[in-house]
């Protein structure tokens, strides 16, 4: 592990975090708003910057940088690893995708779209300052930029629900945060650090540290909207803009499990019980059942899919259960698979929701019966639909499929069987609610003129994740390599 | 790399790129649409033409990459590949060029030829499938693959076939899942291998493997359409007929039972799976399915109902032949893999071909066809004969040697099963076969359609007298190199190391 490092080490992360705020400023500083080189440009340096950090932890390993002084004693900076490495490409992935269909889908609505850089490009900083912080208070930081920008791009149509809505969201952001806050404190004043890996700095178990682990782990559960914390999600995601939507649920709600997991996997040793690691996977799988049951009754096509998230989170939380109980090559594979399951969903829930955001404006109607004939006039939507569907039913031979068998093979390792029914069953409910908006479109529906054709760039970033998010199944040794990098002891 | 080891991906990319090309084709450059179907399924029997020669000079094929260290995806042509892909890819030919006359002028055609070929090439990867969590890869896309053709005439009656086909071949996916895991989780990655593996590993706990295997057959048995996981099956008749061929003889229900035969001769190994054993019981649910799906077919009034129940019966007489230990066992349920898809597609054909031209669906509408489609008749009337086992004809050979294994290995109530499935087959077929010919046409058809010379259009027509033919020749010239029979025989030889 290297510590306080020089500058050059710093500039790169450090970059890569202000970038989008940078941009942000350069898009609030024109009257305009940005246009397609603008755009064009930010991608690609954040992109540069992007790739630059993960050759470059690919080539000399993890490690910590800590700032001078106090500061640095209480573990605060920036902690440049596999997992963080991951993320911040995934982030990149999304993120870019996003800013296209943003761009197109509100193309005849500059005053808006000039107000969606406002949030998003924050956003973007905020979350890249979560995946890269070694410290609980540059993640709290963090998670209040993102907040505030997640508040406002939910109400940003000024309509009566989402705004009620971003209040549920808010609601649910303060208390989680507050109990984040919480958990932080109590280890500041029992351990003396912020540092997210506690374990590093050889501390003892103790009742400071079960407190806090039990406030931080309910306080990013309730973020991550598990089961039965859910309930502040599917409004949120289902009332916004669908570009925006797939933001929010591809990537946001990431940030809770993400920065839960690098606690527990840095902990492990420390406090992770299998009673607590229980608990959490009864609320997993309680998640992985309810969600797919309630997505299944949606009526509007939006809501279905932000509901199919309350489903889906409940498997990355099965993570938790199983590294409890496991030895640590089967904790290993806990983490491949809860880990191939949060690249899996990120990829394949952005494109569903910028499919379904297509689909919707096409049919000019948020229901899923209004999908009749759409396979004539729409097939292009649709197909990245279907291929994004077959990601989250956990079907071969995408990401989602070889998450949910690394899953399989970790619970057969524990010898905690009961977590692979959960996981078979949950892919049968997730197959029931995608083959219901299946099977709509074969139903012969209304004429040609009754669709709304919208620009045909809309069709590419959708296309796009979804064969990620399909073809990931073949490729998962990349990302798992990264995963390795790891900080060495 | 050299070709040798691209070739079992390039036989599965043919149909794989002829599917996203159709799907980029707009509705009306049929033209073109038609081409690359046809080109695609030349070039694809070309390909499997010549790897079958290779395997029968000892070649070697197989492309192998690892997804994660501990976790091979493993394409590869073996005897046993190469029966079930020659089949599908030259029934594929048939079946397309039938498909473009059925569905000539009826609307989505893109979306159904995009599907079609994505079918096949999934077919051809559970083929190829060199090791249990491949198969079971290309198992669940077939899954995905058939079912917007099952559901393709949108109808409420197809989209309720339609899910209760996905019910069913999901949850039996998730059965398979379950077993190839636990599985996985015992022994590690294990290729097929001829002669089983199995019985090497270290796995001490006889209770466990019984237990997989019992999950696999579960599983399997859903496609394979074993009672009492078939009736998804007669339900999806709703679909158009080249989809019924597909389903029946190409594709789905062979994936199911070939499935099983790789079970237990590549994986389990059939000396192993009988010391086990699990060969028993399996025969025994083959035999009740045998006599249940006959019985059925007796008594269904529609056609394609009737024809449905009896693949039930039919398949099941595949496991039937590789449960019976011995030689001879694997012979008859290897060439009746073969012959009962050269049979049922025909079939299948026919009774598309009466439901398009003359509008008819039910048996007792038959009456006096043969006179109006007598090559069509011809064609039902010699793949009838053949399901019944009348010699020379494909159907005769398979039953030979089941009733011979079924001696061979002591069990003679299997061989009055094979009697009594016999005579249920004429009751069921000599019928229609006596209404086709011997009956008078009593008013007009329900929908006749004109097809000016000949009886019906020439793209229906051929590739049924085609499949036809092929069940007379794989019958009279059994003997020659490269038939069914004879590849049947070169398969046993690798599994029993004769």
């Amino acid at each position: 592990m290297r510590v306080r490092g020089g500058m050059t080490d710093w500039l790169l992360p450090l970059l890569l975090i202000v970038q989008p705020l940078l941009w942000a400023v350069w898009a609030l500083s024109r009257r305009k708003p940005l246009g397609g080189p603008g755009l064009a440009v930010g991608v690609g340096v954040n992109g540069a910057l992007t790739l630059g950090i993960a050759l470059n932890l690919l080539a000399e390993g993890g490690r910590v940088l800590l700032l001078p002084g106090l500061a640095g004693d209480l573990g605060i900076g920036l902690r440049l690893d596999g997992v963080g490495a991951l993320f911040v490409i995934l982030t990149w992935l999304i993120a870019s995708c996003c800013v296209m269909q943003v761009h197109w889908y509100f193309r005849d609505q500059p005053l808006l779209r000039k107000r969606v850089w406002h949030l998003v490009l924050p956003l973007w900083s905020g979350m890249n300052l979560i995946w890269l912080a070694n410290d609980f208070l540059l993640i709290y930081l963090g998670m209040e930029v993102v907040a505030f920008c997640v508040v406002g791009l939910i109400a940003l149509n000024g309509q009566a629900q989402p705004l009620r809505s971003a209040m549920r969201y808010l609601q649910a952001v303060l208390l989680g945060t507050l109990a984040l806050l919480l958990g932080a404190g109590v280890l500041v004043v029992g351990h003396g650090t912020l540092a997210v890996t506690v374990a590093d700095q050889s501390h003892e178990p103790g009742p400071y540290l079960a407190v806090a682990s039990a406030l931080i782990t309910a306080g990013l559960t309730y973020r991550a909207a598990l089961f039965p914390l859910h309930t502040w999600l599917p409004p949120a995601h289902g009332s916004s803009y669908a570009p925006l939507s797939a933001l929010l649920s591809a990537l946001v709600t990431k940030a809770s499990f993400y920065i839960l997991a690098r606690y527990w996997l840095a902990n492990e040793t420390l406090f992770a019980s299998e009673l607590l690691g229980g608990m959490v996977g009864v609320m997993a799988s309680a998640a992985i059942l309810w969600g797919g049951w309630m997505a299944w009754r949606q009526v509007k096509l939006k809501m279905l899919v932000a509901y199919s998230s309350v489903n889906q989170v409940g498997y990355f939380f099965l993570m938790f259960p199983l590294i409890a109980a496991a030895t640590p090559e089967v904790a290993e594979t806990a983490r491949n698979g809860a880990m191939l399951q949060v690249i899996s969903h990120a990829l394949a829930k952005a494109a569903l929701f910028m499919a379904a955001g297509n689909l919707v404006m096409g049919i000019a109607s948020e229901r899923i019966d209004g999908l009749a004939g759409v396979s004539r006039f729409l097939p292009i939507s649709l197909l990245s639909f279907g291929l994004a569907g077959v990601s989250i039913m956990g079907l071969p031979p995408s990401g989602g499929f070889l998450a949910k068998w690394t899953l399989l093979q970790a619970s057969l390792g524990t010898g905690q069987w009961w977590w692979a029914l959960v996981i078979v069953t949950g892919g049968f409910l997730s197959a029931a609610y995608i083959f219901r908006v299946y099977r709509q479109t074969y139903l012969e529906g209304p004429g040609e003129h009754d669709f709304h054709y919208g620009s045909l760039w809309l069709e590419v970033a959708p296309m796009l994740l979804a064969f990620l998010a399909v073809g990931l199944g073949l490729v998962a040794g990349m990302p798992l390599a990264l995963l390795d990098v790891e900080v060495a002891p | 790399m050299s070709f040798n080891d691209w070739l079992p991906l390039l036989v599965l990319s043919t149909s794989l790129f002829a599917a996203f090309i159709i799907f980029g084709l707009r509705e009306w450059q049929h033209r073109w649409r038609e081409a690359i179907n046809l080109f695609a399924a030349v070039a694809k029997i070309v390909l499997v033409a010549y790897m079958g020669w290779g395997v029968a000079e000892g070649i070697e094929y197989e492309t192998r990459f690892q997804l994660t260290p501990e976790l091979a995806f493993v394409l590869r042509a073996d005897s046993l590949t190469i029966a079930f892909a020659g089949l599908s890819s030259l029934l594929w030919l048939c079946t397309t060029i039938y498909a473009i006359g059925y569905l000539e002028d009826s609307p989505n055609r893109s979306r159904f030829f995009g599907f079609f070929s994505f079918c096949v090439a999934s077919t051809l990867g559970v083929a190829l499938a060199g090791n249990l969590f491949t198969f079971l890869v290309f198992y669940e896309i077939l899954t995905l693959s058939t079912y917007p053709l099952v559901v393709h005439r949108g109808t409420e009656k197809a989209l309720r076939a339609g899910r209760t086909y996905v019910a069913y071949a999901l949850a039996g996916g998730a059965v398979l899942l379950i077993a190839v895991a636990w599985l996985h989780h015992l022994v590690g990655d294990l290729d097929f291998i001829a002669g089983g593996q199995l019985v090497n590993s270290a796995v001490a706990d006889d209770g466990a493997l019984i237990a997989i295997f019992a999950l696999l057959i579960v599983g399997l048995g859903v496609k394979a359409a074993l009672v009492p996981l078939h009736s998804w099956l007669p339900q999806a008749m709703v679909a158009p007929a080249p989809v019924s061929a597909l389903l029946h003889a190409v594709a789905v229900v062979k994936a199911g039972v070939f499935g099983m035969v790789r079970v237990v001769y590549d994986l389990y190994g059939v000396h192993f799976a009988s010391d086990l054993g699990v060969l028993e019981p399996l025969a025994w649910v083959a035999a009740a399915t045998i006599i249940y799906g006959s019985v059925q077919a007796l008594l269904q009034s529609d056609l394609k109902r009737r024809l449905a129940y009896s693949t039930v019966s039919q398949v099941s007489y595949v496991t039937l032949g590789i449960t019976l230990f011995g030689p001879l066992g694997t012979i008859g349920g290897v060439v009746h893999l073969i012959h009962q898809g050269l049979m049922k597609i025909t079939l299948f054909f026919c009774a598309g071909n009466y439901a398009e031209t003359l509008g008819v669906h039910g048996v007792r509408a038959l009456d006096g066809a043969g006179r109006r489609m007598p090559w069509t008749s011809m064609a039902f009337t010699v793949a009838a004969f053949g399901m019944i086992g009348a010699p020379p004809l494909a159907g005769f050979i398979s039953k030979w040697y089941l009733g011979q294994a079924a001696v061979a290995a002591d069990m003679h109530f299997m061989v009055w099963v094979l009697v009594v499935s016999t005579v249920l087959n004429a009751a069921y077929f000599l019928p229609i076969v006596y209404r086709l010919w011997f009956r008078s046409q009593p008013a007009d058809w329900p929908h006749e359609r004109i097809w000016g010379r000949h009886e019906t259009s020439l793209w229906l027509l051929l590739p049924t007298l085609a499949t036809a033919f092929f069940v007379i020749v794989a019958g009279v010239f059994a003997g020659v190199a490269f038939s069914p029979l004879s590849w049947s025989i070169f398969m046993a030889e690798d599994v029993y190391g004769l």
